[in-house]
């Protein structure tokens, strides 16, 4: 009689059932799992950190709300300094320039209420509090005059006391601005 | 004669595994989840006010018209080159009331930030807490009232200050927002080292210029 050949032999092989080592997959798993859950936040990013630019760090522990967002840059990181309107996280257009921004008024200048204003940015507000005051009368939606504000951690006392006045001068009275939240 | 051997003998017990398939399932789908909905960066909202002269409106109090106006407090703090000052109802270095103006000079480098902390927990403790009269409505920085979601207003401690719970700053025009953010850090709590509780110190900061 002939012998099986090698194929048949060989071939209960493929029946037999062979288990995946799971239990060191489960513990990576639930590790990122715990990570995770504990990185998590109900309520998603209302407020994105515009790339380039580098956020205060505090120990203040409220947290952001959504509201019209500005954005001032030094320009250290992003060379290009200036105030710029921001959306989800992205600067959209330039307000002003550094040159105005970083302008310091001295002697005559220095009792001039307008030297402390920027003027890109005041227009912009302007336009924005007529758009919010046209949705309070239509939609009932109440205008609070709340703005948030993206400084860079190197932008100077002077500069953001010139962002603060315009703020006010155009009826944006809440200011608060974005910092990261250190322990 | 040779026995047979039992069948007993030749039986093996499987090892009883747990089937952790669908545990993977729900994990898989999870962690995609939850990575979408991370935080990674905790971001966190600092509330200045306007320089008095700028804002429009509003208060601290809400005192109505026809009381008699409280008396301010004029907290001021100060920062130059050398250190930061602090100082109330208008002291100045040349006056040298005692309790009412103090200064800190720079260490190491910066600004003593610990220091301006524990004075100004001193102001509050010894000033600004026995003033405490009752509890009042509060209002929000264009002077309206503040209500819960739930309808009923909020309800803040009434200070014998018109500005119990305000800060004015002033600092050189080349100090970094950095720098500030400290400053505002330590003007607004400060962790009492006596008690190891966290005390509120004066949370609404308005920036100016003093020349």
């Amino acid at each position: 009689m002939a012998a099986p050949s090698n194929m048949r032999k060989n071939s209960g092989r493929g029946n037999k059932e062979e288990n995946i080592p799971l239990a060191s997959m489960m513990d990576i798993f639930t590790n990122m799992l715990l990570f995770l859950i504990m990185s998590y936040s109900a309520t998603g990013m209302l407020v994105e950190q515009v790339d380039s630019l580098e956020l205060p760090q505090s120990n203040i522990d409220t947290t952001p709300r959504a509201s019209l967002a500005i954005v001032v840059d030094s320009g250290k990181l992003s060379g290009v300094p200036g105030v710029y309107a921001e959306e989800k996280g992205k600067r959209t257009t330039q307000l002003d320039t550094g040159e105005t921004l970083f302008y310091v008024p001295t002697g005559a200048d220095a009792q001039n209420p307008d030297a402390m204003s920027l003027p890109g940015l005041g227009q912009f507000l302007a336009d924005r509090a007529a758009d919010l005051k046209d949705r309070e009368a239509q939609l009932g939606i109440p205008f609070d005059g709340q703005i948030t504000i993206q400084a860079d951690a190197f932008v100077d006392y002077n500069s953001i006391l010139k962002v603060l006045k315009t703020c006010g001068d155009h009826e944006f009275a809440m200011t608060q601005f974005v910092v990261i939240k250190s322990e | 004669m040779a026995f047979k051997p039992s069948d007993k003998r030749k039986y093996v017990a499987d090892e009883a595994e747990l089937n952790l398939l669908p545990i993977l399932n729900m994990i898989i789908v999870l962690i995609p989840l939850l990575l979408t909905s991370a935080e990674w960066v905790k971001l966190g909202l600092l509330e200045t006010r306007l320089p008095p002269a700028a804002a429009a409106g509003g208060g601290t109090g809400a005192a109505t018209e026809e009381e008699a106006p409280l008396p301010k407090l004029s907290l001021l703090v100060a920062v130059d080159e050398t250190g930061v000052a602090v100082s109330i109802e208008g002291a100045t270095s040349e006056t040298g009331e005692p309790g009412k103006y103090s200064y800190f000079p720079v260490k190491d480098g910066t600004l003593d930030y610990a220091a301006v902390g524990k004075e100004l927990w001193r102001i509050r403790k010894d000033l600004v807490l026995p003033s405490i009269k009752g509890k009042e409505q509060a209002v929000d920085a264009m002077g309206k009232a503040r209500v819960n979601p739930d309808g009923s207003p909020v309800m803040v401690d009434a200070y014998g200050y018109d500005d119990a719970e305000t800060v004015i700053i002033s600092a050189p025009n080349e100090m970094p927002f950095q720098d500030l953010v400290k400053l505002l850090d330590a003007t607004r709590q400060f962790r009492n080292p006596e008690s190891g509780r966290t005390e509120k110190l004066f949370p609404t900061p308005m920036m100016g210029k003093i020349n």
